[in-house]
Parts: structure tokens; sequence; C-alpha cells
């Protein structure tokens, strides 16, 4: 069966690239003697498969994962999960029929929240465009407005949410739009940032699926 | 660490702390706040069994916690060196000169500057003399710990032999100190304890002459800590699991330490002597245990020769039997090539297909006898046969060059083996699919080895070699690597040093040498520049010894004699063999020195 999960990533596992990550679940997974179901070959792999993975450095609070478990477990023990690390919750839990379209699929665009000295992205707020450059595989330069990818914003006092394009055709990382709004590389450095909500193209959570 | 630090760095994983099996403790409740130290990344540092070991046996005891710090990458030690974050430990983020005691573990000598390194990123004054009472005390142990003279004016104590046996005793020693001057005085009268400041070496119109003690009750030699038994002591249930990808990411346990395959080239297989075996029901007990807390997906029975432990086939085929169905790996390091290693090795490899290694370290009988390295030719075509019948296409093979007595046929033999399981392939399976690779490294002569007294051979004799068999071994099927000469020879000088290398080590430091393990870092010429300014002649110190003159590190006792490591001196280079001890003992000296007669549980093996 596929057990469908939603799961935080926060404090300092927000430092786990995306195959660490995979590992850090497989491994407590394992510990919890959940009865994983393997791919085929010689080294055989739990088929785990993530709906965006989230860059690192970023906190998640809608992380989305479809695991594959043998039939017959009691998915309410995932929620219950000793020994996760520090950093790592499975937030919810359900079992899905069958996978017609995958996790990753689905997604069209997430909500960020982006703290720290809003001052710094004062650009945001006018009419400006706010170029960046991206390069292709082929090392060509394009240059890139990223007001084009930027769906909706949210002022607070120190933060700022952002609801941004993520899925397969058109996307941009946040580090990108903070470059872009900023003029600086290391931007992202002096700010935290939360992805909130992962949404599809009607905007429902990746959740209602 | 700061959140912007690790925004900055790549693999910000590795210092982040946090794993399953990490511990924190409060620091208001320790008496004892210890940073164990690895000089070098922390994928190298959390693949070694000592760590895990000596950090679950500290922080066993409530009194005393144990934390963890690596050595950063050149991105952090940037930011570090910027002052814009500090050195600190993985736990609980203390800046690491605010820990009391720092104990580095010496794995191998080219992570030396990494020592000096992180000390002065520390804030910490590199030798103990200039560091103040309420600097953190600067202990080492390890297998370098056998010379510790090139280090020992940076160190203030060594550990010398088991660590397990020594640091509870000496942690509790420090907790009821009155100074450091005192703890010291007290510390060296514990077997295994080297306290460098008690002791000078002496030198006569240039030449070193042995050591004097200058604080009379001090010990001289110092005897290795020895634990008698690794079944009663205290071994770990639990290892701090790893998130990111370390070097070996698995489970491991140690099945038996010591050897007795009696190799004349390794320093291993001397200094851990006797082998203290685990019994199958704690190595089973173990195992299973690690891979439950940890959730691996592969565990390995680690030792210096895994096949020798007396139980390894009930072992492999009970832990096999319990793991078969979790998709579990299994993996014994060192295998050999003979009837014997195949079938444990079906039942440890399954279905999986990837490449073995193997070891055969001399390409002809005769330089394998002189080494003493206990491979059969026969044995090594009829195995290599069996593995090609089942279907294994990728092996891998290590050698050695600049063995003592090697002549070109010996490095012809390399060739001519290579090239008789090309053949042998071909002739087995019919197809041409062979992949073949050929490593060599150079013989480094190690101290409290057979060939301590023998000269490393010229860099440019091995480099003619490497020459030859990188032309000889072109073929698809092959492929050919080999280390670096000047590399290898920096660690001949610094693994056989006296204190005088000690400034050499500092000086290169300061010129910028770190990570000299690392291809990428290693820098030959910085180091020629410090052996110049101290008159170091290069050339003595990766010559001969005379078998009468006094060695810098015979400060030091293994229990293993001189006069045995003379006999198969003499041994090696009459070509003679000496078979493995368990079925005769060859009094190399550990029973009657330390075991009280005991070796393998038998009385007197002599
Ligand atoms: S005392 Fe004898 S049996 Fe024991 S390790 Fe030495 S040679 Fe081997």
């Amino acid at each position: 069966m596929v057990c469908r999960i939603r799961f935080r990533k926060d404090g300092r596992l927000k430092f786990l690239s995306h195959l660490e990550l995979l590992k850090a679940w497989d491994r407590a997974f394992r510990r919890e003697e959940v009865p994983l179901v393997f791919s085929g070959g010689f080294s055989p792999r739990p088929l785990m498969t993530f709906a965006l993975p989230s860059a690192v450095g970023i906190c998640d609070l809608a992380g989305y994962m479809d695991v594959q478990i043998e039939d017959g477990f009691d998915i309410s023990r995932l929620l219950r999960i000793k020994g996760l690390p520090d950093g790592l919750e499975v937030l919810d839990v359900k079992e899905v029929d069958e996978v017609k379209v995958s996790l990753m699929s689905l997604v069209h665009s997430v909500d960020y929240v982006i703290e720290g000295d809003m001052s710094a992205l004062e650009r945001l707020k006018s009419e400006q465009p706010l170029p960046f450059v991206r390069i292709n595989k082929r090392g060509r330069r394009h240059e890139r407005d990223a007001r084009d990818y930027l769906l909706r914003m949210e002022w607070g006092e120190h933060a700022l949410r952002v609801q941004l394009l993520a899925g397969s055709e058109q996307s941009i990382r946040v580090n990108e739009l903070l470059e872009a709004v900023t003029g600086d590389r290391e931007a992202h450095v002096r700010f935290q940032v939360t992805r909130w909500e992962v949404y599809d193209k009607e905007g429902r959570s990746l959740w209602e699926h | 660490m700061r959140d912007s630090t690790l925004k900055r760095v790549r693999k910000p994983a590795r210092y982040i702390g946090g794993e399953v099996g990490s511990i924190v403790k409060d620091r208001k409740d320790v008496r004892v706040h210890m940073a164990f130290a690895f000089p070098d990344l922390y994928e190298v540092g959390m693949s070694h069994l000592g760590l895990h070991l000596l950090y679950s046996l500290i922080n066993s005891h409530e009194a005393f916690f144990c934390e963890r710090v690596f050595a950063p990458d050149k991105d952090l030690e940037e930011i570090i060196r910027n002052e814009e974050e500090e050195l600190s430990t993985l736990e609980t983020s203390t800046p690491l000169r605010n820990v009391d005691i720092i104990g580095f573990t010496l794995q191998y000598e080219l992570s030396y500057t990494n020592i000096l390194n992180m000390l002065d990123m520390a804030g910490i004054p590199l030798r103990s003399q200039h560091r103040t009472e309420e600097m953190p005390l600067i202990i080492a142990g390890g297998p370098c710990a056998f010379n510790p003279e090139p280090i020992a004016p940076f160190i203030d104590l060594f550990v010398v032999g088991d660590g397990e046996e020594v640091i509870v005793e000496l942690l509790k020693l420090y907790e009821g100190r009155e100074s450091k001057a005192d703890f010291l005085r007290k510390a060296c009268q514990i077997r295994g304890v080297y306290v460098p400041a008690f002791y000078e070496e002496k030198y006569e119109e240039g030449e070193f002459v042995g050591h004097g003690v200058l604080y009379d009750p001090a010990p001289y030699p110092v005897q290795k800590a020895l634990v008698k038994s690794l079944e009663s002591h205290h071994h770990p249930l639990r290892h701090i699991v790893p998130f990111m990808d370390v070097v070996h990411d698995r489970a491991f346990t140690e099945i038996f330490r010591g050897c007795t395959q009696g190799c004349r080239f390794c320093q291993a297989g001397m200094i851990y002597r006797p082998v203290r075996e685990r019994s199958k029901e704690q190595v089973l007990e173990s195992a299973l245990r690690l891979l439950d807390e940890g959730g691996y997906e592969e565990v390995a029975l680690t030792s210096l020769s895994s096949l020798d432990h007396s139980e390894i086939r009930e072992i492999v085929e009970e832990l096999h039997e319990s793991v078969k169905d979790r998709k579990i790996r299994m993996s014994l390091p060192s295998l050999r090539l003979d009837s014997f290693s195949l079938d444990v090795l079906r039942l440890v490899s399954g279905a999986k297909r990837s490449s073995l290694t193997f070891a055969p370290e001399a390409g002809t009988q005769r330089m394998r006898d002189v080494i003493n390295k206990n491979v059969e030719e026969d044995d090594i075509f009829s195995s290599a046969k069996a593995l090609f019948e089942e279907g294994w296409n990728k092996l891998k093979l290590y050698f050695m060059l600049g063995l003592p007595t090697e002549t070109f046929e010996d490095v012809k033999g390399i060739e001519e083996t290579a090239k008789r399981l090309r053949a042998l392939y071909r002739e087995t399976t019919g197809k041409d699919r062979l992949q073949l690779n050929i490593s060599t490294s150079y013989l480094i002569p190690k101290p409290f080895t057979p060939f301590q007294w023998m000269a490393m051979t010229p860099r440019d004799v091995v480099e003619q070699r490497q020459h030859y068999l990188s032309k000889a071994l072109r073929a698809k099927q092959f492929s050919y690597s080999y280390h670096e000469g000047t590399s290898s020879n920096l660690e001949a000088v610094l693994a056989r040093g006296s204190r005088k290398i000690s400034d050499v080590i500092e000086t290169a430091f300061r010129l910028g040498a770190t990570f000299d393990g690392w291809n990428d870092y290693f820098r030959w010429e910085i180091w020629l520049q410090a052996f110049k300014k101290w008159d170091i002649d290069l050339e003595k110190e990766l010559g001969e010894r005379s078998l009468d003159e006094s060695l810098p590190w015979e400060i030091i006792d293994p229990g293993v004699t001189k006069n045995y490591l003379q006999r198969e001196y003499f041994k090696a280079l009459e070509e003679e063999t000496t078979p493995d001890c368990r079925g005769l003992c060859h009094g190399c000296g550990i029973n009657s020195q330390r075991t009280g007669g005991i070796c393998f549980g038998v009385q007197n093996p002599l």
C-alpha cells in the first residue's frame, strides 16, 4: 500500500540535503520496524517519493512523501515513531489507494515565509521589474523577471509571505527571488525562510489529494 | 554554530550534530567536560570505531561528558579565521578552548598538521609549555602514539595502547586534581600513559642516543595499556548514526583485536597483540542491537583479519539468517583469496555483484615470503577461477612497491599476476569482461615492525617501477593507480622521527600545510622548506637504521620484544616465512611480558 506522509523538517535538520533526508527517513522507518517495500535489483532501496525536495537551509512545514509499505500495516504507528532526530516530525498520515498522478507532478506553487530585515526587501513593493540571471544546462545565460513567478504577497512587520511558482514548467527558488530583490547573491544567508505550504494548479493544498 | 555560517559552507550536515545516538548533557551537571577531536573531516572521523567506543564509554559515566569535534573544511576555516565563527564542539557548540580536555585521535601521521590547525583555530597555544593552567589539557592516543615523539611538544599526555583501559581512570584522576602538574605526576603512574614533559631526548654529536627521565617516578620505557579481555569490557550497543554519507556508513562491530598473521610490514599486527576475541554470542548481540538501534542498511564485522576469528563461519551464518529478510548487507573487511574466504564470501555478498578487494601485497612468491604475507600462488588463481565462474568480474588488488630486497622481477610479478588473471577470465568465461583494478602503495618502514630498521626505497626507484606498471597495464581490462611518493616519504619521516621533527611540523603548518593526507591539499614544497629551515637531512631520516642504535620510539614498550623483531628482520632477508602463531608460538614476547603467559586462552604457548 502507499502511505502518504506530511512532515516537518526544521531546526538544525533544515541543513540536510535531500539525499540525507531520504536516508534519515529510511533509517527511522527501519528502527521502527516498518515493513517497507523495496525496489528490486542488486541494491534494494525503499520506495519513497517526495513532492518537492526543499533546499538546504530552508525550514519545511509542508514536506510530502509517498512511501510503500506492506499491506496490513497500521499506519497510525507512523505518527508515533520513536527516536526521530530532533527536527523531523510526522504531522499527518493517510493511505492513498492508488497513485494516479505522482506527488511531484501535482506541484504548482509554494508558500514561503521570509523572516528578517524587511527594509531590505522594499523593492518588492514597487512595480519595478526584478531581473535575475539563470544559466541553463548548456551554459547559456537567460535573464528573467522574478515578478513573473510571484503569485501573491502578504507583508508583516518582520515577515513576508510569498507564493511562488514551483511546478515543472515554471519555477523560481526562493534564493533567486532574494537575489533579484537585493542584488546580493548571499542575501539568503541573512533571512530565515520557511516553506509553509505546497499547492496544486487549483490552489489546493497537496494534502487534499 | 550560527545559521548564517551553516548557510555559507559546503555540506553543512557535517557541523550540525543532533544525530540519533549523539548525547547531550547539561554542563552544570558534569565534572569533566571532554572533546574527542578527530583531526580530519567529519565523514572520515565518523567511520572510525574508536570514536564511537570511547564516546559511549565516557558518556556512560554521569560525571563525564564527551563531545565531538572534527577538522572543519577549508571554507569553514576561512570563516573561523575571519573571526565570524568559533571552532566549537558538535553537541553543545561550546568553543573548543572552554572544554577541560581535548583528546586527539592519532590514526595517521599525515593528520598532524590538522591537530595544530585545530588548536590554533581554537586560540590554544600549540606547545604544552605555553599553555596556562586554565587552558584545556591536550591528550592524544591511537596507533601513531606508538611513536609519540614527533608531536610530543604539543601534547600534554599520550595514551598508548588500548584507550578504553585508561581513559576513565584518567578522567577520575583529573576530576580530583589540584593542578595540571599534580595531575600529570599522578597520571604517569597509570600503565599506558606517557607524559612527554617528564622525559628528554639525549644527543651525542648530533646523534640521538636515547631518553633521559626528568621526573624520577615516571616509568621508562612506557608500557602500552592492554585490555586483557574485550568480552568483559564496555562495548557500545548504540553508535552515532550520521545524516550525511560517511566513508563507512554502516553498523560495525569489532570481533577481535590483534592479529596472528605476522605480516612483517604491518604495524597494527604488531602493536595490537595479542589476539583477543569476542565470543560469537556477544558479536551477534552487538551486531543486531546496533542494527536495531541505528536502522542501518549494512553491518560490518571488523578486525585486522576477520576470517581468523575462531567462530567466523558460525557468526556469519547466524547473522545472515537473522538479517536476510531485512535487506541488510553484510561486509567483512580483509578477505583473502583462499577457499575458506570464498565460502564465507558467498554468504556475505548474497546477490550483490559489486567489486571485490584483495591484498596480495606483492607480485611474486619470493617477495611475499620476505614480507611474510601468507598467500599462496595457487590459491590466488584457483580462487579467482571460482569467482569468475560465479559471475564476478570486478576485482581490486592491492600491492606494495619499494619492499625490502625488491627487484625488477618482483615488479614484473605484479604485471604477470594481472595478465594471468585476464587470461584465466577469458578461459573460464569465454568473455573479455574482466575489470581489474591494480593499485600500489609504498612500503613505509614503520616503528615496531621487523622492517623498522630498513630504509625507505628511494622515490626515483619506485617511480620507475610505477612507470613500468602504468605502461604494462594499459589494456582496457586493467586500470592502474598508485600512491604519490612525496606524501609517502613525508608519512615515513613523521612516523619514524624524533622530537626534532616537531619543529618541522610546526613550521610547515605555519607555512600553510594542512590536510596533508588529501592529494588536493598536500603541498610538498612547503615541507621541503620546513626541512631545510631546521636542517633536517631527509635522506638520513628515510635511511637505514643500524640494529644497535637507539630509536626514538623506544620510549614506548609495545610488549613485542626487540629481539623478536630482529629475528623476523633476519628471516625476511633469508626469505624465510613465519607461520600464523595460532599453530605455534614464535615468542614475540607479548605473552611473557603482559598476559601472564596466556595467549588465545592457552597457558604458556612457548
Ligand atoms: S606470544 Fe606467541 S602466540 Fe602470542 S602473539 Fe606472540 S608469537 Fe603469537
